[in-house]
């Protein structure tokens, strides 16, 4: 499966972030730190809020932006925490 | 009442006595010193700077003072005092006015948490501010003192405030510290301009300090709306260059050289998305003032 069909949702509880032309900057309250991350880092974190959760990661995305660096970014969020993956029994039936 | 109406002898009675009151900006500080080098600096840097009431409150009560012992004699030590802490090692006695212009900035910036404090300087024009965040020895200093000669009123050299709850840049408006070569430059630059004899082998080379303008001390009370944020670097002989700053890019820099901004956590946060959403950015490597400002106002004007 390709890693833009990832189930993703955002965890926002412990961070505080923002988003200007697709990248993001974002502030971890618990360690304190702050990251920057490129597009299209905040253009996917955008999505995720406005779209709730259990959406696809790669279809998210504006008309138009690219998902160039999308697996790495997604990496990158992960590993910070502020996206986690979506367990198949978390998703809502449709 | 301003310091320049005190006489001499006022004047020392009152650094040797209880302290003078000054007002710099929204701080008033509280000085004792019975240092006469200090004492003569002062009172030609600080001439046009508001005296407040003896009585009122102080936010920060310090003192400058010789170290005791037959060192004196010899080598005289000065040392810093706030509340009865010394937060610096002693320097050479003839670097107590650079001393005491370090432990005001100290004192800011480690107590007035109801800003947001950035190392840079910060200038208004049309009630607009520009600020130039920036480390020591990237000529932002050097750059802000020539903008001062040129239109633009002062309002800090050294720590820029942000009011946490409006967003808006407060004044300091202090003099501003030089440093090596840009003593020179700036002699060149503004022979009118009030400059100290330079005070040599301090931590940071040769320190001379020039005197604000009077529009900036006059005007001190007066807050500006943040716009632009220019991120400057001195190279000798560079052409000028002015480079846009992604939004994101401007936020690190901001934080780079942001004194309380992990202090104040969240609200740190918050504070500084909202400074980079009114300001827009620039990196501007210069060579020349005249060139670096002419850049400054096409930016200011045009947007280009």
């Amino acid at each position: 499966m390709h890693r833009h069909a990832l189930m993703l949702r955002l965890a926002e509880e412990d961070f505080a972030w923002r988003e200007w032309a697709g990248e993001a900057v974002i502030y971890d309250a618990i360690s304190g730190d702050t990251h920057r991350l490129p597009a299209p880092a905040g253009s996917l974190l955008t999505a995720l809020r406005q779209h709730g959760a259990a959406a696809l990661a790669g279809a998210m995305l504006p008309p138009g932006e690219t998902s160039i660096g999308l697996d790495e970014v997604i990496d990158a969020l992960l590993a910070l925490g502020i996206v986690e993956r979506i367990a198949l029994e978390d998703r809502h039936p449709v | 009442m301003k310091i320049g109406t005190l006489s001499e002898t006022e004047l020392s009675r009152h650094l040797h006595g209880d302290g003078l009151r000054l007002r710099t900006g929204p701080f008033v500080v509280s000085l004792r010193s019975p240092i006469a080098d200090l004492a003569a600096r002062l009172a030609v840097l600080y001439s046009e700077f508001p005296v407040a009431e003896p009585d009122g409150f102080a936010d920060f009560h310090v003192s400058v003072r010789l170290a005791s012992g037959p060192r004196r004699l010899i080598k005289p030590q000065a040392i810093f005092d706030f509340d009865g802490f010394h937060p610096f090692n002693p320097l050479p006695g003839d670097q107590a006015f650079a001393m005491l212009e370090w432990g005001l900035n100290w004192c800011v910036y480690t107590h007035a948490h109801e800003f947001l404090i950035i190392h840079g300087a910060s200038l208004e024009r049309d009630g607009k501010a520009v600020l130039l965040p920036a480390p020591s020895g990237s000529g932002k200093s050097t750059l802000c003192a020539a903008l001062t000669q040129r239109g633009w009123r002062l309002m800090s050299d050294e720590l820029i405030l942000i009011e946490r709850e409006s967003g808006t840049v407060r004044a300091l408006a202090r003099p501003i510290s030089l440093k090596n070569a840009s003593i020179a430059v700036m002699r060149r630059y503004a022979p009118d301009a009030v400059i100290t004899e330079p005070v040599h082998d301090t931590a940071k080379g040769s320190v001379a300090h020039m005197r604000a303008t009077q529009d900036s001390i006059v005007r001190m009370d007066e807050p500006a709306t943040p716009h632009w944020v220019i991120v400057p670097r001195y190279r000798a002989d560079a052409d000028t260059h002015v480079e846009p700053m992604s939004k994101a890019a401007l936020f690190m820099t901001l934080v780079d050289n942001a004194f309380n901004y992990s202090l104040l956590r969240e609200q740190g946060f918050s504070c500084m998305a909202g400074l980079t959403d009114a300001c827009s950015g620039y990196r501007i490597e210069y060579g020349s003032l005249d060139e670096a400002i002419a850049a400054l106002d096409r930016l200011v004007e045009h947007g280009t």
